[in-house]
């Protein structure tokens, strides 16, 4: 009872700090000092002891550092002109394909998303090409919208993912394992996608214009070229996590050689690239890390008050299903989903969800692949999902509509759930065949 | 004051510039690495601990910078609501409650940082780095950051704009 008391306390005080718009890393310190010395009856001596002690290990944990060098490869291809060699690269291959270039933002987003490790990221530089392109050609805007922000999401599940290094840290997991299996999930979620487009484009021919243009062989070669960059930095930076050269923080060093080594032959490289990469790399990544670090100590908060002991005992207690307990976590993720970002929900649920689900005998690696699926459905879920407001400042409509437009995908993401629920494999078999059970 | 919050941020700048440079040369330390492990079958043995320093600098050393430009994840649902004054103070009572806390870590890392310089602790690899350099260096940015914090508390009281490009302002990522 005493536990059930602190866990509200706990919720209440951070929901009042999140509610008066304070940061969210700020918002977790704050919570925790506070639980710690009020409810936990600590002296600030030892919480500062406790709370140094969990910065100086997460602010040098070298594993973490594969954030900010994915991030910094993510700057750099977002800045260069790879998302237009993207869409010419695609647009022959596509042509054949009933729906024509609307496949461009599906297959675009996950090509993109394997060498970025943000939705947003991904969402952006895709879509700053395509939305024009299909709009000035006459596609349906609502599907080239709704395609771009559901597909704009599978930054997060293909690796490199930021949520996935994120979540394999906070519950000690093997990152490579991880990237691992998001792949097929990614590729399930992607393939559900295309097939909706290529059902609705069939259905009604009218969301498609008729194109005339007919590509010959020298256009597919050529568009080849295109995607050569793209298909090199993927397989360099996969390529060498599974070959065994590289571990997943070392494979962002070696994406970030290779994109410098592309802008370089292409031509694009300069100084004012270099700034503006390190400096958006650094800000996106030291947010990333601050919510991190905030969140270790607002899990080592909660231990000292038996939260999730105590919050684990009492679920228990309800003799819930697996099935069960899978339904309410995924319930409760929806909501978190309509108020936070996919970072924050990772690391404020996890210290009550993970030893719920391990116990209730789910894989933790395949948890960590639906938790990320469950954060893409929040990328599109107003009020707060990052891909409506990047797609809101690109196209310009009103975000209700980029909602509406994304809902179809959004539902298909929920198929994407039951399925990975029904056929754990998907997730689990690749990792498994890599790295053995 | 707009001296001031100006000063606060170029050092907060200047400070994010150097955390760069680590991120440069963490790519490069890997790259090394990475070439001695696969074509000398060696290694510097160092690559963790380094690589962790060169963190611990990218993260603490561009707090402030990466406040003030407002990267930092609000949830501002309810607060948007509110009117401009409420809303000011609320943000200002917020960073200086921040401020306190950070203000506080920063004395502990200067005490973790006092003991190891007393003790002469080193690091328990072949590089034998002496631990009081690590603990300073985050103690440095933990201040940096709680200075940034109180300008920017102060900034909302008095209403002034950030010293910040706008070009940069409310760049947010997932």
């Amino acid at each position: 009872m005493e536990a059930l008391f602190s866990a509200f306390a706990v919720f209440g005080i951070l929901l009042v700090f999140l509610s008066a718009g304070l940061w969210v890393f700020a918002s977790i310190a704050l919570v925790s000092v506070v639980s710690l010395y009020f409810l936990g009856g600590m002296d600030l001596a030892r919480i500062g002891s406790i709370t140094g002690s969990i910065v100086n290990r997460y602010a040098s944990a070298w594993e973490l550092s594969a954030i900010p060098m994915f991030i910094w490869m993510g700057e750099i291809v977002f800045r260069t002109d790879i998302s237009m060699r993207l869409f010419r690269g695609l647009s022959p291959f596509v042509s054949m394909i009933p729906g024509k270039l609307l496949h461009t933002n599906v297959m675009g987003c996950t090509m993109f998303a394997a060498v970025s490790g943000s939705s947003t990221a991904t969402t952006a530089t895709v879509g700053k090409i395509t939305t024009r392109e299909l709009f000035n050609r006459g596609y349906d805007k609502s599907l080239a919208i709704g395609s771009l922000a559901g597909a704009g999401s599978l930054g997060l599940m293909i690796p490199p993912s930021l949520v996935m290094i994120v979540y394999g840290i906070l519950a000690e997991e093997s990152v490579a394992r991880l990237f691992a299996a998001g792949v097929f999930p990614g590729l399930m979620i992607s393939g559900l996608f295309t097939g909706y487009v290529v059902i609705r484009s069939l259905l009604n021919p009218s969301l498609v214009p008729i194109d005339e243009q007919r590509f010959k062989l020298a256009d597919f070669w050529s568009a080849l070229g295109d995607l050569f960059p793209l298909l090199l930095l993927m397989v360099v930076v996969l390529g060498s996590i599974y070959s065994g050269i590289a571990t997943p923080s070392e494979a962002a060093a070696v994406g970030v050689c290779m994109s410098l080594v592309i802008v370089v032959l292409t031509r694009q490289f300069s100084l004012r690239l270099m700034i503006e990469s390190l400096m958006g790399a650094l800000r996106t990544s030291t947010m990333i890390c601050i919510l991190l670090i905030a969140a270790a100590v607002l899990s080592t908060t909660m231990g000292f008050l038996h939260i999730p002991a105590d919050v684990a005992t009492g679920i228990a207690s309800l003799n819930l299903s697996p099935w069960g307990l899978l339904a309410i976590l995924s319930l409760f993720y929806l909501g978190l989903g309509f108020l936070l970002d996919g970072n924050s929900i990772v690391v404020m649920s996890l210290p009550i969800a993970l030893p719920l689900i391990t116990q209730a005998g789910f894989d933790p690696i395949w948890f960590g692949v639906y938790l990320v699926l469950m954060i893409e459905m929040a990328a599109v879920t107003p009020p707060i999902g990052f891909n409506l407001f990047v797609l809101q400042g690109a196209t310009g409509y009103p975000i209700g509509r980029v909602a509406r437009s994304a809902f179809p995908f959004f539902a298909l993401m929920v198929v994407g759930v039951f399925l990975l629920a029904l056929f754990p494999q998907i997730v689990l078999w690749f990792p498994d065949l890599i790295y053995g059970k | 004051m707009a001296l001031l919050y100006l000063i606060v941020y170029r050092t907060s700048q200047a400070t994010a510039v150097i955390a760069a440079l680590a991120l440069v040369l963490m790519v490069g330390f890997i790259a090394v690495e990475i070439v001695m492990r696969f074509f000398f079958s060696t290694s510097t043995f160092v690559q963790d601990e380094f690589l962790g320093y060169g963190l611990s600098i990218c993260i603490v050393w561009s707090l402030g910078y990466t406040l003030e430009n407002g990267s930092m994840i609000q949830v501002n649902l309810l607060s948007s609501r509110l009117s401009d004054t409420t809303q000011r103070w609320l943000t200002a009572i917020g960073s200086a409650a921040t401020a306190f806390v950070i203000l506080g870590l920063t004395y502990m890392f200067w005490l973790r940082a006092a003991k190891a310089w007393d003790r002469g602790s080193v690091s328990a690899t072949s590089a034998e780095m002496p631990v009081w350099i690590p603990e300073t260096i985050i103690a440095v940015g933990l201040l940096l950051f709680a200075l940034q914090l109180m300008a920017h508390a102060a900034r909302h009281i008095t209403d002034h704009p950030s010293p910040a490009p706008a070009a940069v302002l409310d760049h947010h990522d997932q």
